[in-house]
């Protein structure tokens, strides 16, 4: 039987585990913060950076006073903070990624035993709290300062206002992230071949398999139900490429303390993350509202996997009974 | 006409479960929703007895200002006394019966009525109502909203309980009731994710 | 702490301690988790946490002596809407005053004024404390209680107020605007955060051996819990009674029932599903029963008490439960919830 997470075991007994996927998951991402640097400018690296090693102040000083032992050294600090100033825009003041990464680790991961043990994904957390806190900061998205953007309006916002705008067909233009958006996130060619990669690497394919499941339950949707008056393709085009939807369901989705164990229960997971990811499209408050749907997700799961474990209890105990009776 | 109404009639319960999520969005019950995931039983009916009392306590103050005019126009006190008294009577009037008649689940009921019914988040239901000017379909489905969103809650931290019973990682300062209100927290900041703001407004004035 | 091994150390319950210290160790809020929703959704300022305070310390206060005195023959049902009675009386005119002052803070607090009247604060307060015991100690807890909610409360709205605005009663101290703290969200964080400060205050007060009229069980070195977990158990050996109910709840070793319970054919029977209403035990039952040496002699009331769930369990299963019982069954709930501390103490250190 599937049973909903005890995920500690590991942290106690191997944190090599958790540092590999970790340096993993930094390596995967540098790619995203080159385009970024690309775009716009060393911004992107000094705001990247700045979070990480708040991040990971904030978790050493917190391990050592709180959990009693070192935990910085899985690197999962670093990632979230780098995670966190992604989203960002890159006109971000610095402090707006500090204050982000600190409540990721000091209110999501630290008082509930760290890396393995948060029931919700840190990064994502950290991004929500300063989209509640910061709405005007953290949507007031700059241009690159190489391209002119055709468009000085985000596709998130474009799409909330039902706007289509034809230069969404310019393939190359949205793929390699060209549109006005979060710093480190824009770039979906460069999502598509991470995620390709996570398919390769060993250890991370049933993940990926969630993210696809996250982008194909997203991409249904937007083809259902557009927002924009264009083609129902270029709705799935525009809501796959905007804002932080993509980055969401390749980086952060697959946390290893979150993530099911089984790949049909991932598969669903991520299926139930993309739906949510577009409800809250379709009826939440924010543009974007990818780190919303997997905190909800992250609740939702293992009150799903606990209502199956105990429909597979009764109809074992059911039929235990009737053995027994056709015993009798 | 009757499509229409349906279609307001749910618009305003999901409103209730979802969008304006009076548990998360507005703290109300936050003491009972805590309480009813402690225990593994009784959610459903805590949920179901709140739905029922919630919609029809909104339903006989909306009927009561659409008899009575002048009911429109008193200050806000005045509502709520009416309010009030009109849910008490109907608190009292059930449990009176429940009391009187035998049958199976009697002592079951009682034992949960008193937290179920007389709580802030179904006496929240009329003067929402009231506020948001909703007529009495949807005041009605904003009842039954807010035990389907009672429910979900509850079920959402009773299985975020049992995960943190599980994780012997949580440091001893946290354990207990700090976690659960942490975890709590992040999923009202997860459900803040429709509202974009607090459901009462509260926190403009200094 | 040094370990008191030649000292005989005495029994000790809960009378013991300083009746203020409840304020702190089973503060309302932080440890029960009572009252949360004006404290969540409503206390964003210092003037309104104020409001809030003195509202639920004032309708506490008149709630628990009146529970003690009068209320406490009438079933629990009809009890929970006589709080809510006085709730309303208390806040009605309060509103009516407030918006004739034309205050500010009752345009801040919205709905959730007249909501105060339905604060689950008094009710549990009541049906958990003030039921089972006299008018002097329901006064002194009710105090306590309102001394440990109105802190808490003025202390999130000093915290939200002062994050949310960066200013101090309504006077701007520093710029500061962070949203997401007037909402419950924050709120939830707020007291979620200051509960875990309390629990480490509460430990590292305890460690150092300082009292603070702290639940004396913390005091004791290890060795000597098991000393005073022992006298515990003595009491009840000899009123069969207490024994068998706290052999039903699981607190003593499964050796100590004795071996009738186990045939009886109604302890045979499966428990419901969900737990039985314990109906109220004649006081001649439980004379009775103390006499008693065999579980078969037990009166069929006490019988069915062994299938619910009993001690701290009965309070927390919602407020009808907490019918009148005798003084001898209350005392058997008070040694268990002086077990469970110890048991809980014990698991916390082995961690």
């Amino acid at each position: 039987m599937e049973e909903a997470l005890p995920r500690w075991k590991k942290l106690l007994r191997d944190n090599r585990e958790a540092r590999r996927w970790n340096l993993v998951s930094l390596e995967l991402t540098l790619p995203l913060l080159v385009v970024g640097y690309y775009y716009y400018g060393a911004a992107v690296p000094r705001l990247a950076v700045i979070a990480a090693l708040a991040a990971m102040i904030c978790e050493a000083v917190a391990g050592r006073l709180v959990l009693r032992r070192r935990t910085v050294d899985d690197w999962n600090a670093a990632v979230v903070g780098v995670w966190v100033a992604c989203m960002l825009p890159a006109g971000s003041p610095p402090w707006l990624a500090v204050v982000g990464a600190a409540f990721a680790i000091l209110v999501v991961k630290i008082p509930f035993g760290g890396t393995l043990s948060a029931p919700f994904i840190p990064a994502a957390a950290g991004f929500a709290f300063l989209t509640v806190c910061f709405p005007a900061r953290v949507f007031a998205y700059v241009p690159s300062v190489l391209v002119d953007p055709v468009d000085y309006r985000s596709l998130a916002s474009l799409l909330r206002g039902g706007q289509f705008v034809p230069h969404v067909r310019n393939i190359s233009y949205v793929l390699l992230g060209q549109t006005v958006g979060p710093m480190g996130t824009g770039s979906l060619i460069v999502i598509a071949a991470v995620l390709l990669i996570s398919f390769l690497l060993k250890g991370r394919r049933t993940a990926a398999l969630a993210s696809l499941s996250f982008l194909a339950a997203a991409a249904l949707l937007a083809f259902a139900f557009p927002r924009i008056a264009g083609s129902r393709l270029d709705s799935v085009w525009m809501e796959l490429c905007s804002g932080s939807l993509a980055f969401a369901a390749v980086f952060l989705l697959p946390d290893p303390a979150t993530l099911p164990r089984r790949w049909f229960t991932r598969a669903g997971y991520g299926a139930m993350a993309g739906v949510l990811a577009m409800l809250l499209r379709y009826l939440g408050s924010y543009e974007e509202s990818a780190c919303f749907a997997l905190l909800l997700a992250n609740a939702a799961m293992p009150l799903l996997i606990r209502a199956k474990n105990e429909i597979a209890h009764l109809k074992v105990a059911l039929a235990q009974k009737k053995q027994r009776e056709g015993v009798a | 006409m009757i499509r229409e109404q349906l279609m307001a009639m749910l618009t305003a319960a999901l409103y209730a479960v979802f969008l304006y999520n009076l548990v998360f969005s507005g703290g109300l019950g936050a003491t009972e929703i805590i309480r009813a995931a402690k225990k593994n039983g009784g959610m459903l009916t805590f949920s179901l007895l709140i739905s029922v009392f919630s919609a029809l306590t909104a339903a006989i103050c909306r009927l009561l200002t659409v008899w009575i005019p002048k009911l429109e126009t008193v200050e806000f006190q005045w509502h709520v006394l009416l309010y009030g008294s009109v849910l008490l009577v109907l608190y009292l009037i059930v449990c009176t019966t429940l009391s009187l008649v035998r049958f199976k689940a009697q002592a079951y009921l009682l034992k949960y009525m008193g937290m179920a019914v007389l709580n802030t988040l179904v006496m929240a239901v009329p003067l929402l109502s009231f506020q948001l000017g909703y007529n009495l379909p949807r005041t009605i489905a904003m009842g039954v909203g807010a035990g389907l969103a009672f429910a979900g809650a509850s079920l959402l931290i009773n299985s975020g309980m049992h995960l943190l019973q599980q994780n012997k990682a949580i440091p001893v300062m946290f354990t207990g009731v700090p976690a659960t209100l942490i975890y709590t927290a992040l999923l009202a900041l997860a459900f803040t994710g429709f509202t974009g703001s607090s459901l009462f407004g509260v926190g403009g004035e200094a | 702490m040094a370990a008191k091994k030649e000292k005989e150390m005495p029994l000790i319950t809960a009378k013991e301690r300083h009746w203020l210290s409840d304020a702190l160790i089973a503060n309302p809020v932080l440890v029960q988790a009572i009252g949360l929703a004006p404290v969540v959704a409503v206390a964003t300022s210092l003037r309104a946490a104020l409001v809030i305070a003195v509202v639920a310390g004032v309708h506490l206060l008149l709630c628990e002596p009146l529970t003690s005195l009068l209320l406490r023959r009438l079933p629990a049902w009809l009890r929970v809407a006589c709080y809510y009675v006085l709730g309303l009386a208390l806040v009605v005119p309060l509103q009516y005053v407030l918006r004739r002052m034309d205050d500010p803070i009752v345009a801040a607090m919205d709905i959730f004024l007249p909501l105060l009247a339905i604060n689950s604060l008094a009710a549990v307060r009541c049906e958990r404390f003030a039921v089972l015991h006299n008018t002097p100690a329901c006064l002194k807890d009710a105090a306590a209680t309102a001394v440990g909610y109105g802190t808490v409360t003025v202390l999130v709205g000093v915290i939200r107020e002062f994050l949310g605005h960066g200013s101090f009663l309504g006077r701007q101290v520093i710029t500061f605007d962070v949203r997401g703290i007037w909402m419950p969200f924050g709120g939830f964080l707020v007291v979620g955060v200051l509960a875990a400060g309390l629990k480490l205050l509460l430990r590292t007060l305890s460690e150092h051996g300082i009292v603070v009229g702290a639940h004396k069980a913390m005091e004791l070195a290890p060795e000597d819990r098991e000393v005073r977990r022992e006298k515990t158990r003595k009491l009840f050996e000899d009123a069969e009674t207490r024994r068998q109910v706290l052999s039903a709840a699981g607190v003593l070793p499964p050796e100590n029932p004795p071996e009738e319970a186990k045939t009886e054919p109604q302890a045979a029977e499966p428990p419901p599903e969900e737990p039985a209403h314990p109906k109220p035990i004649p006081a001649e039952a439980v004379a009775e029963a103390e006499g008693k040496k065999t579980a078969a002699a037990l009166p069929p009331e006490l019988r069915e008490l062994e299938e619910t769930e009993f001690g701290g369990l009965v309070a927390e299963a919602g407020y009808a439960d907490a019918e009148p019982v005798s003084e001898g069954v209350a005392a058997a709930m008070e040694a268990l919830e002086e077990l469970e501390a110890l048991d809980e103490l014990e698991q916390e250190e082995s961690k």
